[in-house]
């Protein structure tokens, strides 16, 4: 079964440590771990080298936070791939601005051109969001609203359990992942190895992801 | 001639307690007692201000007395939701996933059919198992280039770089692409893998995917610093 979380782990765990904590250190879980199993928005698939099989539809949840910030099962594109096991995933959105005159959708160089000289303190310009056809489908993955109007990050860690899990094993995976003041178990049998079961949480400068 | 007539002021009445109460409009009052010039007024009191709540509505107060210049409010805990916006925090990618997974998402593109471009994204893995890492690259919903290995079949730490290049899309120049992957070891010799899954979509590129797996799910790969590059059409 595939759930879903909001951000990443707030215990600073990368998907690594996540494993380590789900199935060595807490046994909150068996996660599905098998060289042939890829769960996708389309369902559940048997992968070999020869061909690939459907299995059948995916069992997921996901959770209330992720709802509350408005990621919904089609949030999830066409083609998308959870794999199997533990991953924490980020998106990057970026909408595009242009600076254009006031009342207009003209940069101020097509502005000049058509209109020709022009005072400048007669003009007022202004940043227009530019909702170009990439946008727009982006924003459509959010319910209505939801979709930040600015750079920002999507972060999202989901696992892959071999079965159901019960309400308080769920509640336990919830905490590690989504609780920023969740304490972990025996933190001494966690390596701090650089990168090992812990990624370095940094300050993210919001700059444009596709540049020009 | 007039005569001035000469009043005397009315006795003050005995002094009082200052019972002064701040408020929002200025009013006479009308107590006929009088206040010392080194009387106290309550214009503070000892409530601590609240602890403020996420979307909380801006209030203008009851309490008619006034804060301290050094008060602090109590702040929540911030549960960080899926979204961090700009100047937030962040971590990297990572998996243990033995299928390829949707690891890294550059979304909300426009890449115009006529212009080249190119992505980089920085890889690592991690020891705990004798494995290999593998990277690919999907374009909107288009699996473009299936996961290629980009490391070494080791149980060690290991970091690389993939780089993707695209050259403008025309009808019959759909498979123009390849992809370029090395490990920063020295016995590894950086690889170069054609387009071999499917054509380049001929249409806007909305979506920039990076995917990921490793052959064992005792080892963590990790993918960070996504970028993507558009050249300007001549």
């Amino acid at each position: 079964m595939l759930f879903v979380f909001a951000g990443f782990p707030k215990t600073g765990l990368n998907a690594g440590g996540l494993r380590h904590a789900i199935q060595n250190v807490e046994r909150i879980a068996l996660l599905e771990e098998s060289d042939n199993v890829q769960y996708r928005k389309e369902g559940v698939f048997l992968v070999t080298k020869t061909g690939e099989e459907y299995i059948g539809p995916v069992e997921y949840r996901v959770s209330d936070l992720c709802l509350r910030d408005g990621i919904t099962w089609d949030w999830f594109g066409e083609g998308w791939a959870f794999g199997n096991g533990v991953t924490v995933h980020k998106t990057l959105g970026s909408p595009e601005f242009r600076t254009v005159v006031h009342g207009t959708d003209l940069t101020l160089d097509q502005f000049l051109t058509w209109y020709g000289a022009t005072k400048l303190a007669d003009l007022e310009l202004e940043r227009m969001h530019v909702r170009h056809e990439g946008w727009e489908k982006y924003e459509a993955r959010w319910l209505p609203g939801a979709c930040p109007q600015e750079n920002h990050i999507v972060h999202l860690t989901w696992l892959v359990s071999k079965h159901r899990l019960p309400p308080h094993a769920y509640r336990r995976l919830q905490g590690l992942i989504e609780d920023s003041n969740c304490q972990l178990k025996e933190p001494q049998l966690y390596s701090r190895a650089p990168g090992e079961h812990f990624s370095e949480t940094r300050q993210w400068e919001g700059a444009r992801v596709g540049r020009r | 001639m007039p005569v001035m007539k000469q009043t005397t002021p009315a006795e003050p009445e005995p002094f009082d307690v200052p019972a002064i109460v701040l408020g929002t409009v200025a009013a006479e009052g009308s107590a006929p007692t009088a206040i010392r010039s080194d009387a106290t007024i309550v214009a503070l009191d000892d409530t601590a201000p609240v602890t403020q709540a996420s979307a909380d509505a801006a209030a203008a107060g009851v309490a008619a007395v006034a804060a301290r210049r050094d008060h602090r409010h109590g702040m929540p805990t911030l549960g960080g939701g899926a979204v961090t916006r700009e100047g937030g925090v962040t971590v990297e990618t990572t998996t243990t996933s033995t299928t390829a997974v949707t690891l890294l998402t550059a979304s909300a593109l426009t890449i115009a059919v006529a212009e080249p471009f190119q992505a980089f994204v920085a890889l690592r893995k991690t020891g705990g198992a004798v494995s290999l890492a593998f990277v690919g690259i999907t374009l909107n919903a288009t699996l473009i280039i299936t996961t290629i290995e980009w490391g070494s079949n080791s149980n060690q730490i290991q970091q690389g770089l993939c780089s993707f290049v695209s050259v403008s899309r025309a009808t019959s120049y759909l498979r123009s692409g390849y992809i370029t992957v090395s490990a920063g070891e020295p016995t590894l010799a950086p690889t170069l893998i054609r387009q071999d899954a499917a054509n380049t979509p001929n249409v806007q590129i909305t979506d920039v995917l990076i995917t990921g797996r490793v052959a064992d799910a005792a080892v963590t790969m990790g993918a960070d610093e996504l970028q993507v590059y558009v050249y300007a059409a001549s």
